[in-house]
């Protein structure tokens, strides 16, 4: 090798592998690209020299520093785009350059009886609070793929999505009005104008719009009509799902801006501590010529329902929406517990995993009076010796004793539900037991997953178990029991 | 700490480096040692105490084995030899072994109703079976006298924990690098030559290993029954190249590595799919290892100067132990009973006396690289049961099938496609040479290594730690 071609070869190595860090000295960082805080270095400490964790954290928190990291991700993502795969699987790459969340394509076939499941359950849940003299809306928000199958060329082969939609409808035809599809109305809406953003996961405001009508007019006819809705204004982000690819691309998408005559509103944006979730607060005044939805409402939704929000702001005479469904934090609880209706808008491709997993169950805590709770002291009184709980050595409750519940009894012809409120040191699952015979199994329980870290209530449902069984409670790891109840609704 | 990740290139590297070469030749040894033993806690942790026992032992043993050999002692050579192989071969008993060898007693016992031995599983410290094996081989060569013994600790401490080949190889015999670690020096074309086989080593991991190791993970992790020959074959294919090039190319990354730092270690590969035979094979794959078991295994067992039939059983046993070596798994052991055999059909049917003429090349090629693909079946799979059933889907039952179960992407095939002809391309083929890591690169060659490959492999490495969630499913 000639000196010349050597002396190259060396500098242009050393620069290649020490630029980065030379850069990161003078203070120049890499953005975050990731949707989250660059991590923090972790804090040195002699402890520490052989702890594994500590050159991992630090690991991680230079690698989200690394100068030029974006550009490294862009330019393996246009390598896979050119070679047509998506350079990151979460990503589909449908035609005409539209993108769709993946696991919305790739998408089985819903049984009847999952389908006939979930509406089961959302009509319990209804039922409930119509016996509370209280209303309960659940709405679905159709997945992109569904609305635009024409883009989705190759993508189209072997999957359920229209066959879905289909089984949903007919597993929903005997709630609505109560619930509310948006399946037919957003194709219907597709033929006019774009309704989903070509990159972005969602809805864009016309879309929001179309959800937003059918849900105010559902609740109070008439309100929706009262007044104008203009789309002109554009505003511009970065799509999602772009930036899961790795190549963040700004796109521009419709504002709505809304004119309703005589209507007073004050807008309130937040964000909830616990869980770290998004919330609006609005009120409004109405006017002889501009009706409102009168009460209070709340609105439980997902990514979905952000722009749903924006296009309802001044139908309301007060509006709670909390982008969360975690109704187990007692701060998410407290704002919805006293609404006269409740507005759950959920995804279509999310519908089976909230109303099928053991949590579905939250979405009755609402009903539960905070005041009625029970202390688990006075209900423990009464336990006998004959059942023995796991790692009792764990265990610490209010009432200093064992979480064990063998004088309680299900009975048949109500469908009941252990309540249990309480701050857990560290995530952890709480599972309930039921016997005939003094003997337990897991095929005889249901077990609910318990966060770490502020007071939250688990609703357990006990309608597998047959009349007569006791119930046991085991806590997965230490945790404080504020209170306990049997339920029915 | 493993070198294609950020930690490594980006921010280990360029400080060791720095350190090494700003401060006087006279800590430059200090210098590797300490950032070897940085490198072995990154992802080792308390582990190195474990590397630490291995040093002590055999530097105080080296002493031993020193006197042993000054004054023509057997017995004390004998005893610092026993002691080495009984330490470290005990260290990796226990480490390596010992939660298959507890867990396949236990198993036996159960089935004739015995009770079984209560157990904690060990974990396994990275590297071991390399710093074991080179720390060994410094008692040995001293009391072989083939080099002299290591007075300074800390010369000692660095060959044994120096991180280019710490956990992953080459395995570097002392003798091979004794006189290189007490005085060593770097030339400018060490430094380049050094860098391109360290990115050549690098590119080879991450675009091509990586690359098609997704189509090998799904084949492999496919269910017994759902796999169709043609996915089967692709991902059959896909391991072939990926433990190669993943192999290799660590073997190359080490090897610049050492050169930019004044070391000349052992070659491990050459180009070993191009052999034409399983006994070719094994002079060009994994070479130090081989030379290892051979020069302190097979030629101490009497290597084939004993009689045929003893030779056999010395190979067979010999191979018995380098597939253990590999992991504690009857795969392994199996892998290397199914080499062990082969060399002997070969040598039983003069294949071996083939090996000097170029006649049927290749045929033979053929032969000897659906030979090794058949092992990698049995090296790659988690059982012999699952071995036994990826074998089954390799035969087509009705049709090939389609690859729909591997799901592979474009980029990957492309991958494998090239990566596959470049390694069964003739062996006159320089481009092939290249990719094998022998052979100088022309300045075409370089630039399209340094300036492209290079990048882009970086690029990979740092687009790896991209991790976005969907923040709209809560």
């Amino acid at each position: 090798m000639k000196r010349i071609t050597q002396n190259l070869v060396i500098i242009y190595f050393v620069a290649f592998i020490s630029l980065p860090l030379g850069l990161m000295a003078v203070g120049y960082e890499a953005p975050a690209v990731e949707n989250k805080d660059i991590s923090d270095f972790p804090s040195f400490d002699s402890d520490r020299i052989l702890d594994t964790t500590f050159y991992a954290d630090f690991a991680v928190a230079l690698r989200e520093r690394m100068p030029a990291r974006p550009q490294g991700i862009a330019a393996k993502a246009r390598v896979d785009l050119a070679f047509g795969d998506s350079p990151n699987p979460q990503v589909a790459i449908g035609s005409d350059g539209w993108l769709y969340l993946a696991e919305t394509v790739e998408v089985e076939c819903i049984s009847e009886d999952d389908a006939r499941l979930v509406a089961d359950r959302i009509r319990f849940i209804q039922e409930a609070y119509e016996r509370a003299q209280r209303r309960l809306l659940f709405v679905v928000a159709p997945d992109k793929a569904a609305v635009y199958p024409q883009y989705l060329g190759k993508l189209a082969e072997n999957t359920c999505i229209a066959a879905n939609v289909v089984r949903w409808e007919e597993a929903f035809a005997e709630l609505e009005p109560d619930v509310v599809l948006l399946w037919d109305d957003m194709a219907e809406a597709s033929a006019d104008s774009q309704i989903y953003h070509q990159k972005d996961t969602h809805w864009n405001a016309r879309g929001a719009a179309v959800a937003g009508e059918a849900v105010v007019e559902n609740l109070r006819p008439g309100v929706w009509g009262s007044g104008e809705r203009d789309f002109s204004g554009v505003s511009s982000f970065d799509a999602d799902l772009t930036v899961l690819m790795g190549l963040p691309t700004r796109i521009s998408a419709p504002v709505v801006s809304i004119e309703r005559p005589g209507v007073v509103s004050t807008v309130q944006a937040g964000r909830l501590d616990i869980p770290a979730a998004p919330i609006v607060r609005a009120s409004a005044t109405a006017s002889p010529e501009s009706p409102l939805v009168p009460g209070k409402t709340a609105v439980l939704h997902d990514s979905f329902g952000g722009a749903f929000v924006e296009t309802v702001l001044q139908d309301f005479e007060a509006l709670t929406a909390i982008g969360s469904f975690d109704l187990g934090y007692e701060t998410v609880l407290s704002e919805v517990r006293g609404a006269d209706a409740l507005v759950v808008m959920t995804v279509e491709r999310e519908l089976l995993a909230r109303l099928t997993g053991a949590n579905w169950t939250r979405f009755l805590l609402p009903l539960i009076d905070a005041t009625e709770l029970i202390n688990p002291g006075e209900l423990l009184s009464g336990a006998q010796g004959s059942v023995r709980l796991n790692e009792v050595s764990l265990l610490e409750t209010g009432g200093g004793r064992p979480m064990i519940f063998p004088q309680v009894t299900v009975v048949d012809d109500r469908r009941q539900f252990l309540a249990v409120t309480g701050v857990a040191n560290e995530a952890t699952v709480i599972d309930a037991f039921w016997t005939n015979d003094g003997s337990f199994s897991r095929d005889r329980s249901v077990g609910i997953r318990f966060p770490a870290g502020a007071s939250y209530t688990v609703l357990l449902d006990l309608s597998d178990a047959s009349a007569g069984s006791a119930v046991r409670v085991d806590l997965g790891s230490n945790m404080v029991v504020e209170a306990v109840r049997i339920l029915d609704f | 700490m493993v070198f294609s990740s950020v930690e490594f290139l980006f921010f280990f590297l360029p400080l060791s480096f720095a350190a090494y070469y700003l401060l006087p030749n006279r800590f430059r040894n200090a210098v590797l040692l300490l950032v070897s033993l940085v490198f072995y806690s990154w992802g080792g942790g308390t582990f190195l105490l474990v590397l630490f026992v291995s040093i002590a032992v055999d530097y105080c043993l080296g002493f031993v084995a020193d006197f042993g050999h000054r004054t023509q002692k057997r017995l004390w050579r004998r005893w610092a030899v026993g002691s080495s192989v009984a330490v470290n071969i005990g260290l990796l008993a226990y480490f390596k072994y010992a939660n298959f060898f507890v867990a396949e007693f236990n198993a036996a016992t159960e089935r004739i109703g015995l009770s079984e031995i209560a157990w904690t599983s060990v974990a396994l410290p990275i590297g071991i079976s390399f710093f074991t094996f080179q720390s060994m081989s410094y008692t040995i060569d001293v009391a072989r006298g083939t080099a002299k013994h290591l007075r300074n600790p800390i010369d000692f401490a660095m060959y044994v924990a120096l991180f280019p080949q710490l956990i992953a190889g080459p395995i570097v015999r002392f003798h091979e690098l004794s006189q290189q670690i007490v005085g060593r020096f770097t030339t400018r074309d060490d430094l380049a030559l050094g860098a391109i086989r360290f990115a050549h080593g690098l590119v080879k991991k991450v675009v091509v290993a990586d690359g098609v190791a997704v189509i090998a993970d799904a084949a492999f992790a496919a269910r017994p029954g759902h796999l169709s020959a043609a996915a089967a074959w692709a991902g059959l294919l896909a391991y072939t190249i990926q433990i190669y090039f993943d192999f290799s190319g660590y073997s190359d990354m080490a090897i610049g590595l050492g050169k930019m730092f004044g070391f000349t270690f052992p070659e491990n590969f050459n180009r070993p799919y191009s052999a034409l035979s399983i006994t070719d094979f094994w002079r060009r794959w994994h070479i130090t290892l081989s030379n290892w078991f051979r020069d302190y295994l097979y030629l101490p067992l009497g290597g084939s100067r004993r009689g045929t039939r003893r030779t056999y059983l010395n190979l067979i046993f010999v191979f018995l132990v380098t597939g253990l070596w590999h992991g504690a798994n009857w795969t392994f052991v199996a892998w290397g009973a199914y080499h062990g055999v082969l060399l002997i059909l070969e040598r039983l049917t003069g294949q071996r006396a083939l090996d000097e003429r170029q006649t049927l090349t290749a045929v033979r090629r053929v032969y000897t690289f659906g030979a090794a693909m058949g092992g990698w079946v049995l090296f790659r799979s988690a059982s012999l049961p699952d071995a036994l059933g990826y074998f089954k889907a390799l035969v087509p039952r009705g049709g090939f099938g389609d690859l729909d179960i591997l799901a592979p992407s474009s980029l990957s095939l492309f991958v494998l496609f090239v990566s596959l002809a470049v390694v069964l391309a003739p062996r006159e083929f320089s481009g092939a040479r290249l990719v094998g890591g022998i052979g100088k690169p022309s300045g075409a060659a370089r630039l399209a290594l340094m300036g492209v490959a290079l990048p882009y492999a970086a690029a990979l490495i740092v687009a790896g730690s991209f991790s976005p969630f969907l923040y709209f499913q809560f």
